[in-house]
C-alpha cells in the first residue's frame, strides 16, 4: 500500500528515526535491564515536540492527523516499544482531555503535558475487571460541587509517573456498564496512592503499577463529558488505542525482521551464509509480506478515523492481526538467530519479551474477535 | 548580514541499493547531501549568534520544491531555487553558473558556505567555481567558522596541521563533514518548513543561460569487491590472516 506520503510525513518519520538513533537506541538496553521510566528521554521527546502530536496548536501541540501519528509511532516502536507505551498512553490521555474536558482544564493540563511536565495515565482495569470492563467497582459520588472517588486500579501504564489520571468509575452502580463516568484526577490530591509496581517480562522501560484512590475529592467540573457517558468515552479511547497497539506491533515486527535479515546474511553454516538456504529465504519473504499486510490494515483504520468515520471494527481487526502477526514473526526472527537469539543483550531477545503484551493489552485478542464477530453477525 | 548555503538535492544514499553494480533508483527519495547538511548547520549556528537570515540556494529537478523543506526544517529561513526537470542532472560547471546567479539575488550576503563535496558524485568543484564567478575569496577544508566583525576567522584541518586563516567578508567557505553534527528538526520546525518564503525560477528565467555541459558520464559502477570468504575461529587466526594480507604490522 503506497500512501504517497507528503514531504512533511516522510520528514517527521525521518526526524523520529534520527531522534531514536541518537537518544533512544543507546538507552533502551539499559532501561530493559533496570526496568525504569526514561525521564531524561521523555524530556528530550518533549523538547522535540514529540509529546504534543495529537494536541491542538492552541495548547502547544501540533494537531497531527492519526495517520501521521501512526507513522511516527511505528518508527518509535522499532527502537523502543516501551517508550512507545509511555508516549502513547500519555497521548491517549491528552486526546481524551481535549475531547471531553472544559476549556479551563485543557488550558491547565494540555500545555504542561505537551511540555512533559505532567504525565498522563489511563485508569480502567481493576483486579476483577479486565476484559469485562463493566465489572469495575470504582465509584464516584456527587457531593455538592465535588465528586468523591474511591477505587483500586491495576496494571496502569505510567502509574508511578502520572500527574493526571483519566479515571473510570461508577456514578450509577445500579446500571452495569451504563452507569460509568470518566474523571480527570490530578495525582497531587490527597488520597491518591501508587500501589504495587509490577515486575514485567517485557516493556521494561514502561512502569506499570496499581493506582489507588481513597476518598479523593475533585471539583465536579473535572467530570469528563457527561455523567454516565464513561463507557462511550472509554470505547472511543480504546478505538484509538487499539490502532496504536497495531502500529506498535508492526514496528516491533519490522525491527525483528531487520535484525533477522542482517543476521542471516552474516551467519555462516555449512560453508555459506544461512540466508542462502531457501527455507530461510521463504521465512523472510513471509515475514515481510505479513508485516506489510498488518501495516495496511493499520493505515486503513487510521485513514477511516481521519475521515471522521466509525473505525471500531477496523481498529479491532488491525490490533488483533498485527499483534498476533508480530508475536509470530518476532519468534521466527529469534529462531533465525539460533542460540544467539536466546541471549540477554541481543535485540531480538528483548523484542520477543516486549511483543507478547501486544496480544493482551487494550483488550485481549480474544475480545477483539468478539468485537469483530459482533459487527458481522448482529 | 545574511548567510547563504548552497545545497544539492541527491538520492538518499542510505536507501540506495546496488544491483549488478548499478544503483537502483526506483523509489529512492531525494534529500540533501550529508556535508551540505553540515554546511547548513554551520550557517544556522552563526545566525543564532550573530543574527541575519540563512538563505538556502539550490538547483535541481522540480522535486526540489519539496526537498527544500528539509533545509527549512533544519533552520534555513528562506530559499532561492532553480527547480526544473531539465536541471535534474547538472555537471559542476552548470551548477556553478546557476548557483552564482541565484546567490547574486541575495543583497546583504556576507558568507557563502558550501560542503566539500555533494552526496552523489563528490566532484568538489562547485564552491571554487562559484567563488571565481563571483570574484570572491575562497577558503577550503574548513572545520570551524568564527565571525569577527567584518572578517572571518577560519580553521582548516589539514593532514598534518591545523591552519587558522583570516579573510574579509564576503567570502566563500567550503566546509568538511567534521565541523558539527546537524540538528534533528523538531515537529513544529518540520510543520512550519513549507510556509517559509521561497523563490523558484526555471532554466528559461535565468539571466544568463546555464553553461554548456562539459562532462559526459560514460559509466558509474560500484567497485567490484572480491570477497575472500575466509572463515576464522579465533582472534589469533584473524590477526594472523590480517598480517598475511598486509593489513596490520608484521610484529
Ligand atoms: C503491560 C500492561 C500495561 C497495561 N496498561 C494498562 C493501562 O494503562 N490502563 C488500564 O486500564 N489497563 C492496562 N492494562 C490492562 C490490560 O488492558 C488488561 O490486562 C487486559 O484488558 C486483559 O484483562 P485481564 O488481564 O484482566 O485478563 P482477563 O480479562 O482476566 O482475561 C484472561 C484470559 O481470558 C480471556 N477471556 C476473557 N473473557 C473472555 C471471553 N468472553 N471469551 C473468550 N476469552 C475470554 C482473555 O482473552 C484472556 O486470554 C495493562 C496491562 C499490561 C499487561
Amino acid at each position: 500500500m503506497d500512501l504517497n506520503m507528503t514531504k512533511e510525513q516522510s520528514q517527521l518519520q525521518t526526524a523520529m528515526r534520527e531522534f531514536c538513533q541518537k537518544y533512544i537506541e543507546p538507552i533502551e538496553p539499559i532501561l530493559d535491564r533496570e526496568a525504569r521510566f526514561p525521564y531524561e528521554e521523555f524530556r528530550q521527546l518533549a523538547e522535540g515536540g514529540w509529546l504534543g502530536l495529537v494536541v491542538p496548536e492552541e495548547f502547544g501541540g501540533s494537531d497531527l492527523d492519526y495517520l501521521t501519528y501512526m507513522l511516527i509511532i511505528e518508527e518509535m516502536s522499532k527502537y523502543s516499544a516501551s517508550i512507545c507505551v509511555n508516549v502513547s498512553c500519555h497521548a491517549s490521555c491528552q486526546r481524551l482531555i481535549n475531547l471531553y474536558c472544559n476549556q479551563e482544564i485543557k488550558r491547565k493540563y494540555l500545555p504542561a503535558m505537551v511540555a512533559g511536565k505532567e504525565i498522563g495515565a489511563l485508569c480502567i482495569t481493576e483486579a476483577g475487571a479486565g476484559s469485562d470492563v463493566a465489572a469495575m467497582k470504582s465509584t464516584a459520588v456527587r457531593d455538592g460541587d465535588t465528586y468523591v472517588l474511591n477505587g483500586h486500579k491495576t496494571f496502569i501504564s505510567n502509574g508511578p509517573q502520572a500527574g493526571v489520571l483519566c479515571f473510570a468509575a461508577y456514578t450509577d452502580i445500579s446500571r452495569p456498564g451504563k452507569g460509568i463516568s470518566m474523571f480527570l484526577v490530578p495525582t497531587e490530591l490527597p488520597g491518591v496512592r501508587i500501589g504495587e509496581l509490577y515486575e514485567k517480562m517485557g516493556m521494561r522501560g514502561s512502569e506499570t503499577s496499581e493506582i489507588i484512590l481513597e476518598n479523593v475529592r475533585i471539583p465536579a467540573s473535572y467530570l469528563m463529558g457527561e455523567e454516565n457517558q464513561g463507557m462511550k468515552i472509554l470505547l472511543n479511547g480504546l478505538d484509538f488505542g487499539r490502532t496504536v497497539v497495531a502500529v506498535q506491533s508492526v514496528g516491533i515486527a519490522q525491527a525483528a525482521m531487520e535484525e533477522a535479515i542482517n543476521y542471516v546474511k552474516i551467519r555462516v553454516q555449512f560453508g555459506k551464509p544461512i540466508a542462502e538456504n531457501q527455507g530461510v529465504q521463504w521465512l523472510i519473504a513471509e515475514m515481510a509480506t505479513e508485516i506489510e499486510a498488518a501495516r495496511a490494515l493499520t493505515w486503513q483504520a487510521a485513514l477511516k478515523a481521519d475521515q471522521g468515520k466509525p473505525f471500531s471494527k477496523e481498529s479491532s481487526m488491525a490490533k488483533y492481526y498485527a499483534s498476533s502477526m508480530a508475536c509470530k514473526n518476532v519468534s521466527r526472527a529469534l529462531q533465525l538467530h539460533g542460540g544467539t537469539g536466546y541471549v540477554r543483550g541481543i535485540k531480538v531477545e528483548r523484542l520477543a519479551r516486549d511483543v507478547r503484551v501486544t496480544e493482551i493489552y487494550e483488550g485481549t485478542n480474544e475480545i477483539q474477535h468478539m468485537i469483530i464477530a459482533k459487527y458481522l453477525l448482529d | 548580514m545574511d548567510i547563504v548555503v548552497a545545497m544539492k538535492q541527491v538520492p538518499d544514499l542510505q536507501q540506495l541499493r546496488i544491483r549488478n553494480r548499478e544503483p537502483v533508483m526506483a523509489d529512492v527519495p531525494l534529500t540533501f547531501g550529508k556535508i551540505d547538511k553540515n554546511a547548513l548547520e554551520a550557517a544556522v549556528l552563526l545566525k543564532e549568534e550573530h543574527g541575519g537570515e540563512v538563505v538556502v540556494v539550490a538547483a535541481g529537478s522540480e522535486e526540489l520544491e519539496d526537498t527544500i523543506k528539509e533545509a527549512m526544517a533544519a533552520g534555513g529561513d528562506r530559499s532561492i531555487m532553480l527547480a526544473d526537470d531539465k536541471a535534474g542532472d547538472l555537471d559542476s560547471a552548470e551548477s556553478a553558473e546557476i548557483l552564482a546567479q541565484l546567490i547574486k539575488q541575495v543583497d546583504d550576503c556576507g558568507l557563502i558556505i558550501f560542503g566539500e563535496g555533494s552526496g552523489d558524485n563528490y566532484s568538489g568543484q562547485v564552491g571554487s567555481r562559484v567563488a571565481e564567478k563571483l570574484d570572491l575569496p575562497q577558503v577550503g577544508s574548513v572545520t570551524q567558522i568564527i565571525i569577527d566583525g567584518e572578517k572571518l576567522r577560519l580553521t582548516r584541518s589539514l593532514e598534518d596541521s591545523v591552519e587558522i586563516v583570516e579573510v574579509m567578508m564576503p567570502a566563500v567557505v567550503i566546509v568538511t563533514a567534521d565541523l558539527n553534527e546537524p540538528r534533528i528538526p523538531s515537529v513544529s520546525q518540520v510543520l512550519k518548513a513549507g510556509r517559509k518564503p521561497k523563490e523558484i525560477i526555471s532554466l528559461d528565467e535565468l539571466e544568463q543561460p546555464a553553461a554548456e555541459k562539459t562532462l559526459t558520464t560514460l559509466s558509474n559502477l560500484a567497485p567490484e569487491v572480491n570477497r575472500k570468504r575466509i572463515t576464522i575461529k579465533s582472534v589469533e587466526e584473524l590477526v594472523e590472516i590480517l598480517k598475511t594480507e598486509g593489513f596490520v604490522g608484521g610484529n
